[in-house]
């Protein structure tokens, strides 16, 4: 009995309740929040939660902020277009156009990039002279995310950022807390569903009737770059076996360590 | 590696153009020795139109939507007040990494009485304006009224003939304490002169300094009106609230006194600068030379600062002379952008971290007002003395955000979302013939507001297409 996860105790509800306490706290502590939002199941969880919130105080939507590492499924970008439409807000794409503008052959030189990018490769310790475009190693990963993320992160002057991280996604997320600061760029992370497990994502999303990400339904469990996800079964996501197999183990990211290091160097 | 010394020099209330090294036809000749030392910032606007917020975001880096201080109290402590402002204030941050602070102010609201001095070893503030008249004598006069001689009767009619004898040797005292030392054309630069001349700060330190000559009043304005408190403060609301036009007797004259106090104010600066040289504390410091904002000086109707985003207001000079002998400026000058006095901030933290950052330019940059900035002089204006139309109140008493990008300014008002100015190169154009532009100032602004309380306008507006 000693085994029982802190976040398997609590009901739906509850974990609700305090992600919404989370939430509105932010929105009176912060001048600029936004969330970061994929398109996929858990950030959709947390747009709808915030979503509540504001209609609560009167207020309207915080724009939501779309990594966007040109790796897309044609369906992120649809679903991202339709239900910012709807629902009545902005999305900010946070690209690393430089980097992307450097692509050759599916590869990147590092001479190409400018001073930013090359510093962070090497931050990252990259000390090789090219790299391919891809998600799968961490420079690729970094580059195309985090610095992205950051550079939009101080372009907009957010100060804090609304995450779907969740407890039991990765060991490397299961030390973080509701509210986080970070520094460089200087901003706080506010993560209101940590408690959630997979299971209550799918409840929550079915029971709001939630538009959902088409990829889930092919047995994606994960999703984001093309080449970084994998299908982990036929299954629809939510009919797989969510508490014994790995949510993520369709994800390249997450394999030796990698997330670690990625967070240790800003990812969420 | 040794860190640099940092001095930062605010020349309060100087318009961009008031400055020769900006504007040919101003003389200011250590100013413009200076620049040759310096990255000359031809872009820089000042995040707010008066001292406090502005002063604020460039000692924080903050935006004045972000730090929240934009209406005080003669009480506040405006900096250990809030803990966002309290963790990042420059002097604490400096004074952390070892360095020695040493505040030297003229300016009466940038001093101890309201918080300034946190993180300073030591704060010198001049102020000549203040304690002419004891605080309780002022409050007493300013019950009975505004103009001298409605005071003088009411002291009269309530037989309080000592109060009257004493306020009227005052006056007589602070008249002649004024001609002795030369105020109001001096306003504390000898003073703040001096005290650069007898400090000795061990390296490395931080200098904040402020020089006032600038900021009103000048002359003998007061004889132009003969009001006996808040003399100009009066004069320029009544003529405002009254929908009158500026004489323009009064017009010229305030130009002639604003721009001639620029040769008081470049002799000072030149005395410090050469102070420095002596003293060996110029060739490896940082030095900052900026404004906090500007000065109105009859344009739109309007006298000196704060209320509003105009560009006479929002305009500032800046130059940064790196400690660097040949520094490398590609990252400091990009023609087509702004710079923000935000990132002064963020330019002296990272120079006092060892990591030599310079100041780069931004795509767009911000400024905005509370307009109902200080409770001490707005809550005792006797408003029902006149008959405020809608649009007044509104100039008056809405806050304002700007935005700039690219040649194009955009300001509202944050009541109904009004558009106060859209202008393109400093000439007011309509938004249907710059839609592109109007549209992405306002998305852009709409980022920028985040949570304040500001009434954007939401679908733009009549005649441009609406099509997102």
């Amino acid at each position: 009995m000693f085994n029982i996860r802190k976040e398997s105790i609590l009901t739906l509800d509850s974990k609700i309740t305090i992600a919404k306490t989370v939430i509105s706290d932010a929105f009176e502590n912060f001048t600029r929040p936004t969330v970061v939002w994929s398109g996929g199941k858990d950030s959709t969880v947390v747009l709808n939660l915030v979503r509540e919130v504001m209609d609560d105080l009167g207020k309207k939507l915080p724009p939501a902020l779309f990594i966007d590492h040109g790796d897309h499924y044609p369906e992120t970008l649809e679903l991202l277009d339709k239900v910012s439409k709807e629902w009545g807000f902005k999305v900010i794409y946070a690209r690393n156009e430089d980097l992307l503008k450097c692509i050759k052959d599916g590869k990147i030189t590092v001479a190409d990039l400018n001073d930013v990018n090359r510093s962070e490769a090497k931050r990252v310790g990259f000390d090789g002279t090219e790299f391919d475009y891809s998600l799968e190693t961490e420079v690729g990963n970094h580059l195309l995310k985090t610095v992205a993320m950051n550079s939009t992160i101080s372009k907009y002057r957010f100060d804090a950022l609304l995450t779907g991280v969740r407890w039991d996604e990765n060991p490397a997320r299961g030390a973080e807390v509701f509210i986080s600061p970070r520094e460089t760029p200087e901003h706080v992370r506010v993560q209101p569903i940590l408690p959630f497990l997979e299971k209550d994502i799918w409840t929550y999303i079915f029971d709001k009737d939630l538009p959902i990400h088409p990829k889930y339904r092919e047995g994606y469990r994960s999703i984001d770059g093309i080449h970084d996800s994998k299908k982990t079964s036929d299954l629809p996501a939510w009919e797989q076996d969510l508490e014994f197999t790995q949510e993520r183990a369709g994800r390249s990211q997450d394999k030796e360590g990698m997330m670690e290091r990625l967070r240790q160097n800003g990812y969420m | 590696m040794s860190l640099p010394n940092i001095i930062l020099i605010v020349l309060d209330t100087t318009r961009r153009d008031a400055v020769g090294t900006y504007n040919k036809d101003i003389s200011s000749p250590y100013l413009s020795e200076f620049s040759k030392d310096a990255v000359v910032y031809k872009n820089a606007i000042s995040t707010a139109s008066w001292t406090i917020p502005s002063h604020v975001s460039f000692l924080t880096g903050l935006y004045p939507v972000e730090h929240k201080i934009n209406r005080v109290t003669l009480l506040d402590n405006v900096i250990t007040d809030m803990r966002n402002v309290r963790e990042r204030y420059l002097p604490k941050r400096l004074q952390k990494i070892g360095y020695k602070t040493i505040g030297i102010s003229a300016n009466n609201i940038v001093s101890p009485e309201f918080g300034f001095n946190y993180g300073f070893d030591v704060f010198f503030n001049y102020d000549w304006k203040a304690n002419m008249i004891p605080d309780d004598l002022k409050e007493e006069i300013l019950k009975l009224g505004q103009e001298r001689s409605v005071v003088i009767k009411n002291l009269l009619k309530r037989g309080k003939f000592g109060t009257l004898i004493n306020m009227l040797r005052l006056v007589l005292l602070n008249n002649r304490y004024k001609r002795i030392i030369n105020y109001p054309k001096i306003k504390g630069a000898d003073m703040v002169y001096r005290a650069v001349k007898q400090v000795q700060p061990s390296d490395p330190f931080f200098m904040y300094i402020n020089l006032m000559e600038m900021h009103e009043p000048y002359g003998k304005f007061s004889d132009l009106n003969k009001k006996f408190h808040s003399i100009e403060d009066s004069f320029k609301l009544d003529r405002f609230l009254r929908n009158e036009r500026l004489p323009d007797r009064v017009r010229e004259w305030i130009k002639q006194e604003y721009y001639g106090q620029m040769n008081i104010l470049d002799s000072y600066f030149g005395k410090i600068i050469v102070e420095l040289k002596e003293k060996g504390l110029y060739d490896n410091s940082l030095i900052v030379v900026l404004s906090d904002h500007g000065q109105t000086l009859g344009e739109n109707e309007w006298l000196y600062h704060g209320h509003f985003l105009y560009d006479e207001l929002v305009e500032v000079p800046l130059m940064i002379k790196y400690p660097e002998k040949e520094p490398d400026y590609k990252n400091a000058r990009v023609n087509s952008g702004y710079q923000s006095l935000t990132d002064v901030y963020n330019v002296l933290i990272s120079y006092a971290e060892g990591k030599k950052m310079q100041l780069s330019d931004r795509e767009y940059v911000f400024a905005e007002t509370y307009s109902n900035e200080t409770a001490m002089w707005w809550e005792r204006f006797d408003f029902k003395k006149y008959n405020m139309s809608e649009r007044d109140k509104l100039q008056l008493f809405a806050s304002k955000k700007a935005i700039f990008c690219d040649g194009y300014k955009l300001v509202l008002e944050g009541n109904k979302g009004t558009i106060i100015e859209f202008s393109h190169n400093g000439k007011s154009v309509k938004p249907e013939s710059h839609n592109k532009q109007f549209k992405n100032l306002l998305e852009q602004l709409e980022f920028f507001i985040g949570n304040d309380r500001f009434n954007i306008p939401m679908t733009g507006v009549e005649g441009l297409d609406s099509n997102n």
